[in-house]
């Protein structure tokens, strides 16, 4: 499987008459794309509002954030979420690079799914959204919509506003180009495979599982083989009730890009194999011998790199199947977040087999920064709560946030550069 | 700090500081000597003059404590209170303890004291010791330890150290991680950022572990504690059972602040009130859709009161113990269960049914 | 006595008397089943922990219902 990438860069982005990309500016009708989201019965109206790195801008009640990309050839545009079912990862891809789309969701929805972008202040120096120019889509509900329901339209509009958007880019305007190729292998080198667990199901509103993967549900899935090319070109989104793992991340998925440049210089890029977290030991046991499987005689790879996401219930998952992968002689690096900044390096961890003594700490995701009040509020107001254990506080104050909601900051695919470190 | 030691300080510069040693490095003598009682002795003695010309202008040794191994060792608790107030008359603004290098008693000594000064008196106190002594153990979340070598040979090395950590712990500058300045984890994790981002560290240290590279990793498996089960319950007809679960549930308030999350906090609460007033759930691990439909599946009390009245056992007690047990700290898990066993013993419970989501 | 799904932390911990529970939201009751059956279900796991409270701690194991 091939996929061609290119890539414009995008400097500056306004609202104009025309929707076009000129010298790296990107020129946004916002009638237009206004009038393409607002078809949506869900809203009572659409906010489109720009966001650029300096500006005293909070943006709140982030549900996912997106980057511009339309396919140019041999695909359709987030297959299963906008169009029909074909297979992502082949063909060619544009993408707008420097600018993302923030989905906002005001609706009433579990407060700890939301996440905050500040343009300015500390966030901004440590999350990677409020580095960027920012295309915030922030609709109104109308009247009282399913909780669910709702979040789709989100989710749908956000990423018809990042297709309309890298539409905008021309053939004569691409400034670089990359190739994900991997399938020659060199039996030289070492084969590295990449064990993704992309999503958990404890948290499914009313048990309803959220359809991350072509637009389809897969909380009950066995582990299956997905190309890689696949993941980054729009097969699998974030998790709506998860973070730390924005679908802009995912399209730029730290793991795979590096493997792929790396793949016949000092290793090969053996595949990856998705899961999804157990919520009981007889599957949980099930998955984990199928994964070591996969890996080792699937796969053929000589060690395997594993990332999840959430919480407890996925870390254990994750080490049972990591232990399954050494059993068969595959070794393993687990990339794990630190829960609690009260605790040392050896006493976190939800597993103890001796062979996984190669963990990557992602940092730590209950430090709490204190944030400014900002001048704007995008995507909610002065009075929309912002999630805090020990008091109520809102977005017009100075705040108090933990780490894992400040979107861009911390990531568990690992994108970001935050280690815990013992004091 | 005081304020008569901020003043003088503003006088002439020089910090306060008080430094204990035991009886051989204070110069009274060997183990002979271990039994002799807290005395006090003017300027700096033995180690300290060392400490002394680290410090430099910005730290006079106004004091130095001296005390036997023995003195302390075998009735540390009220030496410790003997040795603290002696401490505090002396108004130090920052104390060194040590360093005791691999010398135990001396080390628990440092490290009692220390802490002590820390914690009790908030001024900052430092000491150092070889990783192994039990006193580092016992008392690196409590007072600055800083890693020494195994003895005296280091002595240089060692008061080196702790110097430039007191001087900025004085001033007020930041004291970098425990890695970097050598000294012992203090039971506090922070975020730092270094320059590869994890996805690469982690193909890297994958790369290293394939090839039979060393490689370090960035966190460790836990040792866990063997606690042996209690004996089986003897007469199942007349034992009371009582119900705990750390899935967080709650009477409607959450009144005891449960947190739903990195939780330290249990609370006893009755049975039968909780199934028949408004409930919530204080724990954000799990979606509790099933459990607020039917709080029977996470506190079984219905089949459980038909087995009671069955007599399949004695009594289902009426107080049950919540916490909620997400992300929580394996210290935290351990003293909330120290802390609800305490209770129903003391309340003549037999045996616990814990259900965990 | 503990019931819980996530046998592999407890038995990590050293837990010696463990049943496995049903899964992370619900640990002593399938809640597919209809509210008669579920509640007979609750009441085999009831019996199963009262059992083992009677019989000699065991590291390393959890029983199934």
């Amino acid at each position: 499987m091939k996929l061609r990438l290119e890539s414009v860069k995008i400097t500056d982005v306004e609202f104009g008459p025309q929707t076009r990309i000129s010298n790296g500016v990107l020129y946004v009708n916002k009638e237009e794309l206004t009038g393409l989201l607002s078809k949506d019965e869900n809203f009572a109206s659409v906010n489109i509002r720009l966001a650029k790195p300096g500006d005293s801008i909070r943006i709140v009640n982030v549900a996912d954030v997106v980057e511009p990309r339309c396919k140019i050839s041999d695909g359709v545009d987030f297959p299963g979420v906008l169009g029909r079912i074909v297979s992502a990862g082949r063909g060619i891809t544009r993408a707008l690079k420097g600018i993302s789309v923030v989905l906002c969701d005001r609706h009433h929805h579990w407060i700890h799914s939301k996440s905050l972008i500040d343009m300015s202040g500390p966030a901004a120096e440590i999350g990677r959204y409020g580095k960027m120019l920012n295309l915030v889509i922030d609709p109104i509900p109308n009247g009282e919509p399913g909780d669910i329901d709702y979040a789709y339209s989100v989710r749908q509009a956000g990423f018809k506003a990042a297709v309309y958007l890298a539409r905008a880019g021309t053939d004569e305007q691409v400034d670089e180009v990359e190739v994900f190729d991997t399938e020659n292998i060199n039996p030289d080198l070492p084969s590295i495979a990449y064990y993704y667990q992309i999503y958990s199901p404890q948290h499914d509103p009313k048990g309803i599982p959220d359809p991350i993967f072509y637009g389809t549900p897969i909380s009950l899935t066995l582990p299956l083989i997905v190309n890689a090319n696949e993941i980054i070109d729009g097969a699998v989104l974030s998790g709506y009730t998860i973070r730390m793992m924005e679908t802009y991340s995912i399209q730029n998925h730290p793991i795979i890009t590096e493997l792929s440049r790396r793949h016949g210089k000092d290793l090969n890029f053996a595949g990856v194999v998705v899961a999804v977290c157990s919520m009981e030991p007889v599957r949980r046991a099930l998955g984990a011998m199928m994964v070591a499987n996969l890996v080792r005689d699937t796969l053929k790879a000589d060690g395997v790199i594993m990332t999840k996401p959430l919480g407890g219930a996925p870390n254990v998952d994750l080490g049972v199947a990591a232990s399954e992968c050494e059993k068969l002689g595959l070794k393993t690096t687990l990339l794990i977040q630190i829960l609690n900044t009260r605790a040392s390096l050896d006493s976190e961890m939800l597993f103890s087999d001796k062979a996984l003594n190669a963990i990557i700490n992602t940092g730590i995701i209950f430090e709490t920064q204190e944030l400014p009040a900002l001048g704007t509020i995008y995507g909610g107001d002065e009075n929309t709560q912002v999630f805090n254990d020990s008091r109520k506080q809102f977005a017009g104050q100075p705040i108090e946030v933990e780490k894992r909601f400040i979107c861009g900051c911390l990531n568990q695919l690992g994108a970001s550069c935050a280690v815990a470190v013992e004091y | 700090m005081s304020d008569e030691s901020v003043e003088k300080a503003s006088e002439n510069h020089k910090w306060r500081v008080v430094c204990y040693l035991n009886q051989f490095f204070g110069q009274l003598g060997g183990e002979e000597k271990a039994d002799v009682g807290f005395l006090v002795k003017e300027g700096p003695i033995g180690p300290a003059l060392l400490l002394q010309s680290l410090l430099k202008e910005d730290g006079e040794v106004v004091a130095t404590v001296i005390c036997g191994d023995n003195y302390i060792a075998e009735n540390l608790q009220e030496a410790v209170e003997e040795g603290l107030k002696i401490i505090a008359d002396l108004k130090p603004s920052l104390f060194f303890s040590g360093p005791a290098f691999n010398a135990g008693r001396y080390g628990i000594a440092c490290g009692a004291i220390a802490s002590a000064v820390q914690e009790r008196l908030a001024i900052p106190a430092i000491t150092g010791l070889f990783p192994e002594n039990p006193g580092a153990e016992m008392y690196r979340k409590n007072a600055c330890v800083v890693k020494t070598g195994i003895n005296a040979a280091q002595m240089r090395q060692a008061l080196t150290k702790m110097a430039d950590i007191g001087r900025r712990l004085l001033k007020n500058e930041p004291i970098g991680s425990a890695e970097e300045e050598g000294y012992l984890p203090r039971g506090s994790l922070k975020n730092e950022v270094v320059d590869k981002p994890a996805a690469i560290r982690g193909i890297d240290m994958l790369l290293d572990k394939i090839a039979g590279r060393p490689f370090r990793t960035e966190l460790k498996i836990p040792e866990f504690e063997e606690i042996p089960p209690a004996p089986p319950v003897k007469d199942i007809k007349t034992a009371t059972i009582a119900l705990v679960s750390d899935g967080g549930a709650v009477p409607k308030g959450n009144p005891d602040k449960i947190k739903v999350s990195q939780n330290t906090i249990w609370a006893p609460y009755n049975l039968a009130d909780i199934f028949a007033n408004p409930f919530q759930i204080a724990h954000s691990g799990y979606h509790p859709t099933e459990v607020r439909e039917n709080l029977n599946r996470l506190l079984p009390m219905d089949v459980l009161k038909e087995m009671e009245a069955e007599g399949v056992f004695g009594s289902l007690f009426p107080i049950f113990c919540s916490c909620s047990g997400n992300t929580t700290t394996v210290q935290s898990c351990k003293d909330m269960g120290k802390g609800i066993a305490q209770k129903l013993f003391d309340e003549g419970v037999d045996a616990v049914i814990l259900t965990s989501t | 006595m503990q019931i819980t799904s996530i046998v592999d932390v407890a038995l990590m911990v050293g837990v010696s008397r463990l049943i496995r529970g049903y899964t992370i939201t619900c640990p002593v009751a399938d809640f597919h089943l209809k509210p008669e059956e579920e509640k007979i279900m609750r009441r085999r796991y009831m019996k199963k922990a009262i059992e083992m409270l009677q019989q000699e701690g065991k590291k390393g194991s959890y029983e199934t219902i």
